[in-house]
């Protein structure tokens, strides 16, 4: 008995049916159990990361964005741990002015590159001093500070080169702006400073090629 | 584990919760024809010897373009590690072939797993060419060294390239666009298509406001001529002549602008650069610090160029600077002169501390 006989003879002492509608059956069986076959062949499919967002001839990957997002979304989730429905929303918002941030941070970089504003680690290393001492620590309590808000040394050196550079761009433009500094006061220094770097993200924005993929 | 969990809550939010981009973040994608190519090439970059958990295979999904493969540095044979997998995401989609990456594990029992780069290729640029550029105009050189593959960015950088050869040619109104058309082979032809304008050319170049500074001295600094055109970039380079000029004469908080005036000749336009001069400052105490400084004679010399009571001329600080700095590279040791400057906005002067860092 062939395998296909044994499947039309089941069928019939199962069913009660003649030898043509067993065959008809046992050929639907067949397909079914091939596809089924096939299927459980195929594997198993999982995207690990890709692209988010263009500026320009470079491009942002959905992991960038994760590990840029990861320290502010922990803190989120910590924040809203007891209202779920918050927690998706401010999460979402979150993601949206993540790859805000990063397509203007991919801008200034290139930016800076274009004027030769570089950042050195001298720079950093007085950066990091600095940001301890303010807050009371040595430097290697800021970093441990800084690891446990999810950011490792390297990634927080990262995020200070960026921050510094972006420091330097916007002095650039106050000074083309003539900006009057010292007759301000440190709250109206801070908003002044804040309306430039807006006022020269968004003319960056407006020069460059940006496409956000969802 | 935890990010990727992290990554992929995130992934779920982006495709039902993202909002739209604004209007003018989004750019719409070019009229591309669709590529359809059941089944989709594949090409193997690399194959393991190994056993799992490494890569058994990295393959490129969506091409058939096995160059690519080249600069990938994810390989067949070592585990999956995702900071390369997102260098080269970023290396594929830099090559100018692809418009879109999408790095894929696939697994099952019987292989080890399959490291994925889906792509989505750019189509084919079938022809390039202008339209409406005036006679005897060369444009071309704006189109610099055209990509096979059509790519949004460099279309867009050529539209602005295009326009500056124009402007630079006296078309200072002129604008340029351009059209995308797919082709029945998948591939699209792109025109720039450029609106002129009339051509004109410089006028005259006038001052206002000057009431210290002798107008011959800003006049020698232009390059702006009379009868030829004066497209955007060279007003902008002569207005900042212009202010160097006035920081030359002690008036360090001028401040210039440039107005274009059209001439009643449509052929012909004006430039006139608005001064508000301010006060002229002079030079206070001038000094050097810093530690291991040269001997102090060294400097006196340099400094009794810079006398108190003198105009503060910016090129002359910046001249000590360098005589300074070189002083120092000569005598073994690099160092940095940072420029102090302390003003005293209601005696008008400033003193200047060259720091030797």
């Amino acid at each position: 008995v062939t395998g296909s006989q044994g499947h039309a003879l089941a069928w019939r002492m199962l069913l009660g049916v003649g030898d043509r509608a067993a065959r008809v059956i046992t050929l639907a069986v067949l397909v079914l159990t091939t596809t089924a076959a096939i299927a459980e062949a195929k594997p198993r499919r999982r995207v690990i990361d890709g692209i988010v967002a263009i500026v320009d001839d470079t491009c942002i990957t959905r992991s960038e964005l994760a590990r840029f997002l990861a320290p502010h979304e922990a803190k989120v989730a910590r924040e809203l741990a007891a209202r779920p429905a918050e927690r998706i929303q401010a999460v979402a918002r979150l993601r949206e002015e993540a790859l805000r941030g990063l397509i203007d941070r991919r801008l200034f970089e290139k930016d800076a590159a274009r004027r030769h504003v570089e950042v050195t680690d001298g720079e950093i290393a007085s950066a990091v001093g600095m940001l301890a001492k303010q807050n009371g620590m040595t430097a290697a309590e800021l970093m441990a500070a800084a690891k446990a808000e999810g950011l490792d040394e390297a990634a927080y050196r990262t995020e200070l080169k960026a921050q510094i550079l972006e420091g330097k761009l916007v002095q650039l433009e106050l000074a083309a702006a003539n900006v009057d500094w010292k007759s301000l006061a440190e709250d109206q220094q801070a908003t002044k400073m804040a309306g430039v770097r807006e006022a020269f993200a968004a003319k960056l924005r407006e020069r460059a090629f940006i496409e956000i993929r969802n | 584990m935890r990010r990727r969990g992290l990554a992929l809550v995130l992934l779920a939010l982006a495709s039902c919760a993202a909002p739209p981009a604004s209007p003018h973040m989004a750019t719409p994608r070019p009229k591309a024809a669709r590529v359809t190519e059941p089944p989709r090439p594949r090409v193997s970059c690399s194959t393991a010897t190994t056993s799992p958990p490494s890569l058994g295979e990295v393959v490129l999904r969506g091409t058939d373009e096995a160059s690519a493969c080249e600069k990938l540095r994810s390989t067949a044979g070592a585990p999956l590690d995702e900071a390369r997998v997102t260098a080269d995401i970023h290396t594929l989609h830099a090559s100018g072939f692809f418009e879109d990456v999408t790095a894929v594990i696939e697994e099952d029992d019987a292989r080890p797993p399959t490291l994925v780069f889906e792509v989505k290729e750019r189509p084919r640029i079938a022809s390039l060419s202008t339209r409406g550029a005036p006679d005897g105009v060369d444009v071309r050189g704006g189109m610099g060294s055209a990509p096979v593959r059509y790519d949004p960015f460099w279309v867009r950088a050529t539209d602005a390239r295009i326009a500056d050869s124009m402007h630079e040619a006296g078309y200072r109104k002129a604008t340029v666009g351009h059209e995308v058309t797919p082709t029945a082979d998948g591939a699209v032809t792109v025109v720039f298509a450029i609106v002129p304008g009339a051509r004109s050319v410089l006028g005259a170049v006038r001052f206002e406001g000057l009431t210290t500074a002798p107008v011959d001295r800003l006049r020698a600094v232009l390059a702006l001529t009379p009868g030829e055109p004066a497209p955007e970039m060279m007003v902008e380079r002569d207005t900042l002549m212009v202010q160097s000029a006035l920081f030359d004469l002690g008036l360090v908080q001028s401040e210039v602008k440039p107005r274009i005036e059209e001439n009643f000749l449509a052929s012909r336009f004006d430039v006139v650069f608005v001064v508000t001069e301010g006060p002229a400052y002079r030079l206070g105490v001038v000094k050097v610090s810093g530690e291991r400084l040269l001997p102090k004679d060294r400097y006196a010399k340099l400094l009794a160029t810079l006398p108190r009571g003198t105009l503060f001329v910016r090129s002359k600080v910046a001249a000590v600077v360098q005589t300074v700095e070189r002083m120092h590279h000569d005598a073994g040791a690099d160092r940095i002169v940072d420029v102090r400057t302390t003003v005293d906005p209601k005696r008008h002067t400033i003193d200047v501390d060259l720091h030797v860092d």
